[in-house]
Protein backbone atom coordinates (compact mmCIF):
# COMPACT_ATOMS: atom_id res chain seq x y z
CA UNK A 1 0.00 0.00 0.00
CA UNK A 2 1.05 3.54 -0.43
CA UNK A 3 2.76 5.17 2.83
CA UNK A 4 0.65 8.99 2.84
CA UNK A 5 3.78 10.77 4.03
CA UNK A 6 2.18 13.81 3.62
CA UNK A 7 -0.19 15.62 5.67
CA UNK A 8 -3.08 18.53 4.49
CA UNK A 9 -2.93 21.28 6.69
CA UNK A 10 -6.05 22.70 7.50
CA UNK A 11 -5.59 25.80 9.02
CA UNK A 12 -2.69 26.82 7.33
CA UNK A 13 -4.09 25.77 4.06
CA UNK A 14 -1.01 23.77 2.43
CA UNK A 15 0.03 20.65 2.16
CA UNK A 16 3.59 19.15 4.60
CA UNK A 17 6.17 15.98 4.49
CA UNK A 18 5.29 14.35 7.91
CA UNK A 19 9.07 13.16 8.30
CA UNK A 20 10.26 16.57 7.70
CA UNK A 21 8.11 18.32 9.97
CA UNK A 22 9.13 15.36 12.98
CA UNK A 23 12.96 16.14 12.40
CA UNK A 24 12.22 20.04 12.52
CA UNK A 25 10.59 19.30 15.83
CA UNK A 26 13.13 16.92 17.28
CA UNK A 27 16.37 19.72 16.32
CA UNK A 28 14.16 22.52 17.75
CA UNK A 29 13.43 20.30 21.67
CA UNK A 30 16.58 19.53 21.47
CA UNK A 31 17.97 23.08 21.37
CA UNK A 32 15.35 23.89 23.98
CA UNK A 33 16.24 21.13 25.92
CA UNK A 34 19.85 21.99 26.35
CA UNK A 35 19.84 25.99 26.37
CA UNK A 36 15.94 26.80 28.25
CA UNK A 37 14.97 28.50 24.90
CA UNK A 38 11.58 28.16 22.75
CA UNK A 39 13.60 27.95 20.10
CA UNK A 40 10.54 29.90 18.15
CA UNK A 41 13.88 31.99 16.29
CA UNK A 42 15.07 28.95 14.74
CA UNK A 43 11.43 27.36 13.50
CA UNK A 44 9.33 29.96 12.75
CA UNK A 45 11.47 30.80 9.91
CA UNK A 46 12.25 27.43 9.12
CA UNK A 47 8.30 26.59 8.73
CA UNK A 48 8.07 30.06 6.66
CA UNK A 49 10.19 28.47 4.00
CA UNK A 50 8.37 25.23 3.66
CA UNK A 51 5.11 27.24 2.53
CA UNK A 52 3.31 28.21 5.77
CA UNK A 53 1.69 31.49 5.92
CA UNK A 54 3.70 33.47 8.53
CA UNK A 55 1.26 34.09 11.41
CA UNK A 56 0.25 30.18 11.10
CA UNK A 57 3.85 29.68 11.80
CA UNK A 58 4.26 31.77 14.67
CA UNK A 59 1.02 30.72 16.34
CA UNK A 60 1.51 26.89 15.81
CA UNK A 61 5.28 27.17 17.03
CA UNK A 62 4.30 28.61 20.16
CA UNK A 63 1.65 25.45 20.81
CA UNK A 64 4.09 23.18 20.25
CA UNK A 65 6.40 24.88 22.67
CA UNK A 66 3.76 24.51 24.98
CA UNK A 67 4.73 20.57 24.72
CA UNK A 68 8.30 20.53 24.65
CA UNK A 69 8.69 22.80 27.13
CA UNK A 70 6.34 20.75 29.36
CA UNK A 71 8.33 17.88 28.71
CA UNK A 72 11.70 19.62 28.99
CA UNK A 73 10.69 21.23 32.69
CA UNK A 74 9.96 17.96 33.53
CA UNK A 75 13.09 16.40 32.39
CA UNK A 76 15.20 19.11 33.95
CA UNK A 77 12.90 18.97 37.44
CA UNK A 78 14.15 15.29 37.61
CA UNK A 79 17.74 16.54 37.36
CA UNK A 80 16.39 19.76 40.25
CA UNK A 81 17.21 22.00 37.56
CA UNK A 82 14.08 23.90 38.18
CA UNK A 83 13.62 26.92 40.50
CA UNK A 84 9.80 27.39 41.14
CA UNK A 85 9.85 30.05 43.63
CA UNK A 86 12.10 32.19 41.22
CA UNK A 87 10.30 31.26 37.87
CA UNK A 88 7.19 32.36 39.79
CA UNK A 89 7.93 35.97 40.18
CA UNK A 90 10.40 36.53 37.00
CA UNK A 91 7.01 35.30 35.05
CA UNK A 92 4.50 37.28 37.14
CA UNK A 93 6.77 40.14 36.09
CA UNK A 94 6.65 39.26 32.78
CA UNK A 95 3.17 39.16 32.41
CA UNK A 96 2.64 42.66 33.86
CA UNK A 97 6.27 43.77 31.25
CA UNK A 98 4.66 41.72 28.40
CA UNK A 99 1.33 44.05 28.72
CA UNK A 100 3.66 47.17 29.26
CA UNK A 101 5.35 46.35 25.77
CA UNK A 102 2.61 46.05 23.90
CA UNK A 103 1.21 49.45 24.62
CA UNK A 104 4.75 50.80 24.26
CA UNK A 105 5.06 49.49 20.42
CA UNK A 106 1.74 51.09 20.03
CA UNK A 107 3.03 54.18 20.49
CA UNK A 108 5.72 53.40 18.56
CA UNK A 109 4.21 52.76 15.83
CA UNK A 110 2.38 55.76 15.53
CA UNK A 111 5.55 57.85 15.65
CA UNK A 112 6.51 55.93 12.28
CA UNK A 113 9.75 53.69 11.74
CA UNK A 114 9.23 51.54 14.80
CA UNK A 115 10.41 48.66 12.68
CA UNK A 116 13.52 49.93 11.96
CA UNK A 117 14.24 50.94 15.36
CA UNK A 118 13.34 47.21 16.66
CA UNK A 119 15.32 45.67 14.19
CA UNK A 120 18.53 47.65 14.81
CA UNK A 121 17.67 47.32 18.63
CA UNK A 122 17.17 43.48 18.17
CA UNK A 123 20.91 42.87 16.25
CA UNK A 124 22.56 45.10 18.45
CA UNK A 125 20.96 43.85 22.07
CA UNK A 126 21.89 40.57 20.13
CA UNK A 127 25.22 40.92 19.52
CA UNK A 128 25.69 42.67 22.93
CA UNK A 129 24.75 39.31 24.78
CA UNK A 130 26.33 36.62 22.86
CA UNK A 131 29.85 38.37 22.10
CA UNK A 132 29.79 39.40 25.78
CA UNK A 133 28.41 35.20 27.04
CA UNK A 134 31.23 34.21 24.33
CA UNK A 135 34.16 36.58 25.69
CA UNK A 136 32.93 35.89 29.56
CA UNK A 137 32.62 31.56 29.70
CA UNK A 138 35.80 31.25 27.48
CA UNK A 139 37.61 33.31 30.27
CA UNK A 140 36.32 31.99 32.90
CA UNK A 141 36.92 28.25 31.69
CA UNK A 142 40.45 29.20 30.91
CA UNK A 143 40.46 30.28 35.02
CA UNK A 144 38.76 27.03 36.01
CA UNK A 145 41.41 24.76 34.41
CA UNK A 146 44.25 26.82 36.09
CA UNK A 147 42.70 26.92 39.56
CA UNK A 148 39.92 24.80 40.97
CA UNK A 149 36.76 26.35 40.46
CA UNK A 150 34.47 27.19 43.21
CA UNK A 151 31.47 27.86 42.01
CA UNK A 152 30.00 28.18 38.64
CA UNK A 153 28.28 31.68 38.91
CA UNK A 154 31.28 33.67 37.40
CA UNK A 155 31.66 37.32 39.49
CA UNK A 156 33.50 39.45 36.89
CA UNK A 157 35.51 42.29 38.26
CA UNK A 158 34.55 45.63 38.77
CA UNK A 159 30.77 44.13 39.40
CA UNK A 160 31.13 44.96 43.07
CA UNK A 161 28.87 47.82 43.41
CA UNK A 162 26.22 46.01 41.54
CA UNK A 163 26.36 43.49 44.05
CA UNK A 164 26.53 45.78 47.21
CA UNK A 165 23.32 47.37 45.76
CA UNK A 166 21.60 43.78 45.41
CA UNK A 167 22.59 43.83 49.20
CA UNK A 168 21.08 46.81 50.39
CA UNK A 169 17.56 46.03 48.47
CA UNK A 170 14.57 45.09 50.70
CA UNK A 171 12.54 41.63 51.24
CA UNK A 172 15.85 39.54 50.61
CA UNK A 173 15.15 36.07 50.63
CA UNK A 174 16.31 32.59 50.05
CA UNK A 175 16.40 31.03 46.79
CA UNK A 176 17.31 27.38 48.07
CA UNK A 177 17.39 26.10 44.31
CA UNK A 178 19.85 28.31 42.67
CA UNK A 179 21.47 29.06 45.70
CA UNK A 180 21.34 32.41 46.21
CA UNK A 181 19.77 35.44 48.30
CA UNK A 182 18.01 38.65 46.94
CA UNK A 183 15.80 40.40 47.41
CA UNK A 184 12.01 39.69 45.45
CA UNK A 185 11.61 42.37 43.72
CA UNK A 186 14.68 41.60 41.84
CA UNK A 187 13.02 38.68 39.90
CA UNK A 188 9.67 40.46 39.64
CA UNK A 189 12.04 44.33 38.02
CA UNK A 190 13.90 41.79 35.79
CA UNK A 191 10.77 40.40 34.86
CA UNK A 192 8.73 42.98 33.89
CA UNK A 193 11.85 44.60 31.65
CA UNK A 194 12.45 41.63 29.88
CA UNK A 195 8.72 41.07 29.36
CA UNK A 196 8.57 44.62 27.87
CA UNK A 197 11.55 43.19 25.23
CA UNK A 198 9.92 40.63 24.45
CA UNK A 199 6.65 42.14 23.45
CA UNK A 200 8.39 44.78 21.66
CA UNK A 201 11.06 42.62 19.82
CA UNK A 202 7.65 40.41 19.54
CA UNK A 203 10.01 37.22 20.58
CA UNK A 204 9.52 34.72 23.14
CA UNK A 205 12.18 36.21 25.41
CA UNK A 206 14.03 32.92 25.97
CA UNK A 207 17.36 34.89 24.60
CA UNK A 208 17.18 37.78 26.68
CA UNK A 209 15.92 35.93 29.46
CA UNK A 210 18.73 33.29 29.83
CA UNK A 211 21.78 36.13 30.12
CA UNK A 212 19.37 37.82 32.53
CA UNK A 213 19.53 34.99 35.17
CA UNK A 214 23.20 34.01 34.71
CA UNK A 215 24.66 37.54 34.88
CA UNK A 216 21.84 39.45 37.21
CA UNK A 217 20.33 37.15 39.16
CA UNK A 218 23.55 35.43 39.17
CA UNK A 219 21.77 31.89 38.99
CA UNK A 220 23.92 28.67 38.16
CA UNK A 221 23.92 27.49 34.30
CA UNK A 222 21.79 24.25 34.61
CA UNK A 223 19.10 26.12 36.67
CA UNK A 224 19.02 29.02 34.30
CA UNK A 225 17.86 26.44 31.98
CA UNK A 226 15.31 24.48 33.56
CA UNK A 227 13.59 27.83 35.08
CA UNK A 228 13.86 29.31 31.76
CA UNK A 229 11.86 26.04 30.50
CA UNK A 230 9.26 26.57 33.17
CA UNK A 231 8.86 29.82 32.49
CA UNK A 232 8.31 29.49 28.48
CA UNK A 233 5.84 26.88 29.31
CA UNK A 234 3.22 29.54 30.74
CA UNK A 235 4.41 32.38 28.50
CA UNK A 236 3.45 29.82 25.54
CA UNK A 237 0.15 28.90 26.83
CA UNK A 238 -1.36 32.09 26.89
CA UNK A 239 0.03 33.24 23.35
CA UNK A 240 -1.69 29.93 22.36
CA UNK A 241 -4.65 30.60 23.71
CA UNK A 242 -4.97 34.13 22.61
CA UNK A 243 -3.69 33.38 19.02
CA UNK A 244 -6.16 30.89 18.38
CA UNK A 245 -9.14 33.06 19.71
CA UNK A 246 -8.80 35.65 18.12
CA UNK A 247 -6.78 35.22 15.08
CA UNK A 248 -7.36 31.78 14.02
CA UNK A 249 -4.12 31.24 12.98
CA UNK A 250 -3.43 28.38 15.37
CA UNK A 251 -2.98 25.03 13.18
CA UNK A 252 -3.28 21.75 15.37
CA UNK A 253 -2.19 18.91 13.09
CA UNK A 254 1.33 21.08 12.36
CA UNK A 255 1.92 21.44 16.19
CA UNK A 256 1.24 17.96 16.95
CA UNK A 257 3.60 17.15 14.67
CA UNK A 258 6.38 19.15 15.70
CA UNK A 259 5.56 18.16 19.32
CA UNK A 260 5.67 14.37 18.79
CA UNK A 261 9.29 15.71 17.45
CA UNK A 262 9.95 18.56 20.12
CA UNK A 263 9.10 16.46 22.91
CA UNK A 264 11.39 13.54 22.66
CA UNK A 265 13.94 16.27 21.57
CA UNK A 266 13.92 18.04 24.92
CA UNK A 267 14.17 14.90 26.64
CA UNK A 268 17.32 14.32 24.90
CA UNK A 269 18.16 17.80 25.08
CA UNK A 270 17.72 18.00 29.08
CA UNK A 271 20.20 14.73 29.08
CA UNK A 272 22.58 16.71 27.32
CA UNK A 273 22.38 19.51 28.91
CA UNK A 274 23.54 17.41 32.15
CA UNK A 275 26.97 16.12 30.74
CA UNK A 276 27.83 19.58 29.54
CA UNK A 277 29.56 22.02 31.71
CA UNK A 278 27.59 25.78 32.89
CA UNK A 279 31.00 27.32 31.02
CA UNK A 280 30.53 24.73 27.84
CA UNK A 281 26.43 25.62 27.55
CA UNK A 282 26.95 29.34 27.75
CA UNK A 283 29.43 28.97 24.92
CA UNK A 284 27.38 26.89 22.78
CA UNK A 285 24.49 29.59 23.64
CA UNK A 286 26.42 32.52 22.87
CA UNK A 287 27.70 31.02 19.54
CA UNK A 288 23.98 30.08 18.89
CA UNK A 289 23.06 34.08 19.79
CA UNK A 290 25.53 35.42 17.29
CA UNK A 291 24.28 32.96 14.66
CA UNK A 292 20.85 34.63 14.92
CA UNK A 293 22.34 38.09 15.15
CA UNK A 294 24.83 37.37 11.57
CA UNK A 295 21.53 35.86 9.69
CA UNK A 296 19.35 39.15 11.23
CA UNK A 297 22.15 41.12 9.97
CA UNK A 298 22.27 39.71 6.89
CA UNK A 299 18.83 40.19 5.79
CA UNK A 300 18.74 43.32 6.13
CA UNK A 301 21.92 43.80 4.34
CA UNK A 302 21.49 41.76 1.33
CA UNK A 303 19.27 42.70 -1.40
CA UNK A 304 15.92 40.56 -0.93
CA UNK A 305 14.53 37.98 -3.53
CA UNK A 306 11.35 39.91 -4.06
CA UNK A 307 10.46 43.42 -3.02
CA UNK A 308 7.27 42.53 -1.44
CA UNK A 309 6.19 41.18 2.35
CA UNK A 310 2.81 40.33 3.97
CA UNK A 311 2.09 42.83 6.56
CA UNK A 312 1.83 41.25 9.96
CA UNK A 313 -2.02 39.99 11.36
CA UNK A 314 -3.35 40.61 7.87
CA UNK B 1 -43.55 52.12 -53.24
CA UNK B 2 -41.81 53.17 -49.83
CA UNK B 3 -43.74 50.66 -48.07
CA UNK B 4 -42.13 47.83 -50.37
CA UNK B 5 -38.95 48.99 -50.03
CA UNK B 6 -39.42 48.55 -46.32
CA UNK B 7 -40.86 45.55 -46.23
CA UNK B 8 -37.73 44.26 -48.36
CA UNK B 9 -35.55 46.06 -45.86
CA UNK B 10 -37.08 44.47 -42.94
CA UNK B 11 -37.11 40.98 -44.27
CA UNK B 12 -33.00 41.13 -45.28
CA UNK B 13 -32.18 42.28 -41.55
CA UNK B 14 -33.94 39.58 -40.13
CA UNK B 15 -33.17 36.96 -41.62
CA UNK B 16 -29.43 38.61 -41.53
CA UNK B 17 -30.20 38.30 -37.88
CA UNK B 18 -31.51 35.11 -37.84
CA UNK B 19 -28.66 34.03 -40.20
CA UNK B 20 -25.99 35.74 -37.96
CA UNK B 21 -27.51 33.85 -34.58
CA UNK B 22 -27.16 30.62 -36.49
CA UNK B 23 -23.53 31.52 -37.17
CA UNK B 24 -22.90 32.08 -33.53
CA UNK B 25 -24.94 28.64 -32.71
CA UNK B 26 -22.69 27.04 -34.81
CA UNK B 27 -19.25 28.41 -33.46
CA UNK B 28 -20.19 27.45 -29.66
CA UNK B 29 -21.10 23.93 -30.98
CA UNK B 30 -17.66 23.56 -32.24
CA UNK B 31 -16.28 23.92 -28.33
CA UNK B 32 -16.97 21.11 -26.11
CA UNK B 33 -15.09 21.07 -22.48
CA UNK B 34 -14.72 18.43 -20.25
CA UNK B 35 -13.72 18.48 -16.84
CA UNK B 36 -12.54 16.02 -14.29
CA UNK B 37 -12.70 16.14 -11.47
CA UNK B 38 -14.84 18.93 -11.00
CA UNK B 39 -14.69 18.81 -7.52
CA UNK B 40 -11.58 19.39 -5.40
CA UNK B 41 -11.60 17.07 -1.92
CA UNK B 42 -9.22 18.48 0.33
CA UNK B 43 -8.98 15.27 3.01
CA UNK B 44 -5.94 14.68 5.24
CA UNK B 45 -3.66 13.41 2.51
CA UNK B 46 -4.16 15.79 0.13
CA UNK B 47 -1.21 16.91 -1.36
CA UNK B 48 -2.40 18.69 -4.29
CA UNK B 49 -3.96 17.49 -7.53
CA UNK B 50 -4.25 16.65 -11.46
CA UNK B 51 -7.06 17.75 -13.40
CA UNK B 52 -7.48 16.37 -16.49
CA UNK B 53 -9.66 19.11 -19.30
CA UNK B 54 -10.12 17.54 -22.62
CA UNK B 55 -12.36 18.94 -25.51
CA UNK B 56 -12.65 20.25 -28.62
CA UNK B 57 -11.84 23.88 -30.71
CA UNK B 58 -12.67 24.90 -34.27
CA UNK B 59 -9.87 23.39 -36.46
CA UNK B 60 -6.51 26.48 -36.69
CA UNK B 61 -7.69 27.16 -33.11
CA UNK B 62 -5.22 27.73 -30.23
CA UNK B 63 -6.49 26.70 -27.14
CA UNK B 64 -5.52 28.32 -23.56
CA UNK B 65 -6.89 26.99 -20.35
CA UNK B 66 -7.00 28.85 -16.91
CA UNK B 67 -6.94 27.67 -13.51
CA UNK B 68 -8.52 31.23 -11.32
CA UNK B 69 -9.01 31.55 -7.89
CA UNK B 70 -11.34 34.50 -6.16
CA UNK B 71 -10.29 38.19 -6.09
CA UNK B 72 -9.14 39.11 -3.07
CA UNK B 73 -7.54 42.16 -1.43
CA UNK B 74 -3.59 42.30 -0.08
CA UNK B 75 -2.16 43.97 1.81
CA UNK B 76 1.81 43.99 1.24
CA UNK B 77 5.04 45.98 2.24
CA UNK B 78 7.23 47.45 -0.10
CA UNK B 79 10.64 46.70 0.98
CA UNK B 80 13.20 49.92 0.48
CA UNK B 81 16.24 50.75 1.44
CA UNK B 82 17.34 52.81 4.72
CA UNK B 83 20.21 55.09 5.34
CA UNK B 84 21.18 53.32 1.63
CA UNK B 85 21.81 50.18 3.37
CA UNK B 86 19.35 48.66 5.35
CA UNK B 87 16.60 46.75 3.72
CA UNK B 88 13.36 47.16 5.34
CA UNK B 89 9.90 46.86 4.84
CA UNK B 90 8.04 50.53 4.18
CA UNK B 91 5.21 52.02 2.62
CA UNK B 92 2.16 49.68 3.18
CA UNK B 93 -0.14 49.51 -0.27
CA UNK B 94 -3.64 47.90 -0.76
CA UNK B 95 -3.70 45.31 -3.99
CA UNK B 96 -7.16 45.13 -4.99
CA UNK B 97 -8.20 42.63 -7.43
CA UNK B 98 -5.64 39.89 -7.28
CA UNK B 99 -6.86 36.60 -8.05
CA UNK B 100 -5.35 34.01 -5.00
CA UNK B 101 -4.80 31.31 -7.43
CA UNK B 102 -3.80 31.83 -11.50
CA UNK B 103 -2.46 28.99 -13.30
CA UNK B 104 -1.94 29.47 -16.80
CA UNK B 105 -1.62 26.92 -19.46
CA UNK B 106 -1.61 27.48 -23.36
CA UNK B 107 -0.67 25.31 -26.61
CA UNK B 108 0.96 28.69 -28.26
CA UNK B 109 2.92 32.33 -27.36
CA UNK B 110 1.09 34.35 -25.15
CA UNK B 111 3.31 37.08 -24.98
CA UNK B 112 3.07 37.83 -28.65
CA UNK B 113 4.84 40.90 -29.68
CA UNK B 114 6.43 42.70 -26.87
CA UNK B 115 7.76 45.78 -28.81
CA UNK B 116 4.19 46.55 -29.09
CA UNK B 117 2.35 48.91 -26.44
CA UNK B 118 0.58 47.05 -24.14
CA UNK B 119 -2.72 48.76 -25.46
CA UNK B 120 -2.05 46.92 -29.02
CA UNK B 121 -1.38 44.04 -28.11
CA UNK B 122 -3.57 41.13 -29.31
CA UNK B 123 -6.28 39.37 -26.92
CA UNK B 124 -4.13 36.56 -26.33
CA UNK B 125 -1.79 39.11 -24.39
CA UNK B 126 -4.31 39.56 -22.11
CA UNK B 127 -4.46 36.11 -20.96
CA UNK B 128 -1.14 35.92 -20.04
CA UNK B 129 0.16 36.62 -16.43
CA UNK B 130 1.55 39.67 -17.25
CA UNK B 131 -1.72 41.05 -18.39
CA UNK B 132 -3.10 40.88 -14.93
CA UNK B 133 -1.62 44.29 -14.40
CA UNK B 134 -5.07 46.22 -16.32
CA UNK B 135 -6.88 43.91 -13.44
CA UNK B 136 -5.30 44.93 -9.98
CA UNK B 137 -5.84 48.27 -8.95
CA UNK B 138 -3.10 49.56 -5.90
CA UNK B 139 -3.75 51.89 -3.12
CA UNK B 140 -2.29 54.46 -2.76
CA UNK B 141 -1.23 54.95 -6.44
CA UNK B 142 2.63 54.21 -6.28
CA UNK B 143 4.81 55.66 -8.24
CA UNK B 144 6.44 52.52 -10.02
CA UNK B 145 3.19 50.38 -10.67
CA UNK B 146 4.67 48.39 -13.09
CA UNK B 147 7.32 46.93 -10.74
CA UNK B 148 5.38 46.75 -8.15
CA UNK B 149 3.08 44.23 -10.16
CA UNK B 150 5.77 42.26 -11.82
CA UNK B 151 6.81 41.39 -7.54
CA UNK B 152 3.61 40.58 -6.96
CA UNK B 153 3.31 38.09 -9.88
CA UNK B 154 7.24 36.73 -9.07
CA UNK B 155 5.92 36.20 -4.84
CA UNK B 156 2.80 34.49 -6.21
CA UNK B 157 5.03 32.27 -8.54
CA UNK B 158 7.71 31.43 -5.47
CA UNK B 159 4.50 30.69 -3.44
CA UNK B 160 3.41 27.84 -6.56
CA UNK B 161 0.30 30.06 -6.61
CA UNK B 162 0.46 31.51 -10.00
CA UNK B 163 2.41 29.93 -13.31
CA UNK B 164 2.56 30.21 -16.78
CA UNK B 165 3.07 27.49 -18.81
CA UNK B 166 3.32 27.49 -23.04
CA UNK B 167 2.87 24.57 -25.34
CA UNK B 168 1.39 22.45 -22.64
CA UNK B 169 -1.88 22.12 -24.14
CA UNK B 170 -2.08 19.36 -26.63
CA UNK B 171 -3.86 20.02 -29.74
CA UNK B 172 -4.45 17.02 -32.20
CA UNK B 173 -5.68 18.42 -35.35
CA UNK B 174 -9.11 16.93 -36.75
CA UNK B 175 -11.33 16.29 -39.18
CA UNK B 176 -10.85 20.01 -40.77
CA UNK B 177 -13.91 21.67 -39.12
CA UNK B 178 -12.75 20.88 -35.04
CA UNK B 179 -9.46 19.31 -33.63
CA UNK B 180 -9.53 18.29 -29.87
CA UNK B 181 -7.40 19.25 -27.30
CA UNK B 182 -6.01 18.25 -23.71
CA UNK B 183 -4.43 19.94 -21.02
CA UNK B 184 -3.51 19.00 -17.49
CA UNK B 185 -4.06 21.61 -14.22
CA UNK B 186 -1.61 21.14 -11.54
CA UNK B 187 -3.34 22.58 -8.66
CA UNK B 188 -0.78 23.18 -5.80
CA UNK B 189 -0.88 21.74 -2.65
CA UNK B 190 -1.24 24.63 -0.59
CA UNK B 191 -5.10 25.48 -1.67
CA UNK B 192 -7.37 27.03 0.46
CA UNK B 193 -11.31 25.66 0.27
CA UNK B 194 -13.16 27.39 -2.02
CA UNK B 195 -14.44 28.85 -5.16
CA UNK B 196 -12.66 27.98 -8.24
CA UNK B 197 -13.15 28.66 -11.80
CA UNK B 198 -11.94 26.44 -15.38
CA UNK B 199 -11.50 29.42 -18.10
CA UNK B 200 -11.14 27.54 -21.65
CA UNK B 201 -10.50 29.96 -24.37
CA UNK B 202 -9.67 29.13 -28.31
CA UNK B 203 -8.09 31.75 -29.78
CA UNK B 204 -7.07 32.30 -33.86
CA UNK B 205 -4.80 34.45 -35.22
CA UNK B 206 -4.34 36.14 -31.23
CA UNK B 207 -8.39 36.65 -31.25
CA UNK B 208 -10.65 35.19 -28.96
CA UNK B 209 -13.36 32.90 -30.67
CA UNK B 210 -14.91 31.30 -28.79
CA UNK B 211 -15.11 30.91 -24.27
CA UNK B 212 -16.28 28.79 -21.91
CA UNK B 213 -16.08 28.83 -17.86
CA UNK B 214 -16.67 25.78 -15.58
CA UNK B 215 -17.05 26.86 -11.66
CA UNK B 216 -14.89 23.95 -9.24
CA UNK B 217 -14.85 23.64 -5.88
CA UNK B 218 -12.25 22.71 -3.35
CA UNK B 219 -13.86 21.82 -0.47
CA UNK B 220 -12.56 20.19 3.39
CA UNK B 221 -13.95 16.90 4.10
CA UNK B 222 -13.31 14.77 6.48
CA UNK B 223 -10.68 15.94 9.49
CA UNK B 224 -9.27 18.89 8.11
CA UNK B 225 -13.01 19.91 7.67
CA UNK B 226 -13.86 18.77 11.50
CA UNK B 227 -10.90 20.61 12.66
CA UNK B 228 -11.23 24.05 10.54
CA UNK B 229 -15.00 24.27 11.67
CA UNK B 230 -13.53 23.61 15.24
CA UNK B 231 -11.12 26.29 15.02
CA UNK B 232 -13.11 29.37 13.46
CA UNK B 233 -16.41 28.07 14.92
CA UNK B 234 -15.47 27.05 18.73
CA UNK B 235 -12.06 28.67 18.78
CA UNK B 236 -12.07 29.50 22.17
CA UNK B 237 -12.51 25.51 22.87
CA UNK B 238 -9.77 24.77 20.12
CA UNK B 239 -7.51 26.79 21.73
CA UNK B 240 -7.43 24.94 24.83
CA UNK B 241 -7.50 21.51 23.48
CA UNK B 242 -4.51 22.38 21.43
CA UNK B 243 -2.74 23.97 24.59
CA UNK B 244 -4.16 20.36 26.29
CA UNK B 245 -3.09 18.41 23.67
CA UNK B 246 0.06 19.68 23.66
CA UNK B 247 0.77 19.59 27.96
CA UNK B 248 -0.05 15.72 27.82
CA UNK B 249 1.86 15.07 24.89
CA UNK B 250 4.58 16.73 26.95
CA UNK B 251 3.68 15.15 30.23
CA UNK B 252 3.23 11.66 28.35
CA UNK B 253 6.62 12.36 27.07
CA UNK B 254 8.77 12.98 30.19
CA UNK B 255 6.53 9.42 32.27
CA UNK B 256 8.23 7.18 29.57
CA UNK B 257 11.37 8.70 29.59
CA UNK B 258 11.50 8.99 33.57
CA UNK B 259 10.31 5.39 33.35
CA UNK B 260 13.32 4.66 31.16
CA UNK B 261 16.17 6.40 33.61
CA UNK B 262 14.43 4.49 36.28
CA UNK B 263 14.86 1.50 35.34
CA UNK B 264 18.67 2.15 34.74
Amino acid sequence: MHVPWYLYLPIAGSSVNILLVLSLGLLVGLLSGIFGVGGGFLMTPLLIMIGIPPTVAAASDSNQIVGASTSGTIAHFRLGNVDFKMGILLLIGGVIGGTVGVQIIKILRQLGNADFLIKITYVLMLGFIGSYMLMESIQSLKKSKKAVDISEAPVPAGESKYAMLVKKLPFQTDFTRSGVRLSILMPLVLGVFVGILAAIMGVGGGFIMVPVMVYLLRMPMHVVVGTSLFQILFTCIDVTIMQAYTNHTVDFVLALLLLLGSTVGAQFGARISKKLKGEQIKIFLAILVLLVMVKMLLGLLLPPKVFLAYTGGH
Amino acid sequence: MRWKTLCIISVLVVAGILFVQEGIGLCEAGMTVRIEPSTLLLGTFYRGTDIKITGTVPDGCDVVVRFMGIEKELHLKKKGKVLGLLWMNLDTFKFKGVPNVCLIYSSTRLASDTSKAKEARDEAWKLSLEALENRIGIEPEPKDRSFLIKELIKMKKLEGLYLESEGSVTVVSGDGEQRTFEAHVNVPSSLTPGKYVIEVYALRDGRIVETKTTPVEAKLVGFPAFLYNLAFNHALLYGLLATMVAIAGGLLMGVIFGAGKGAH
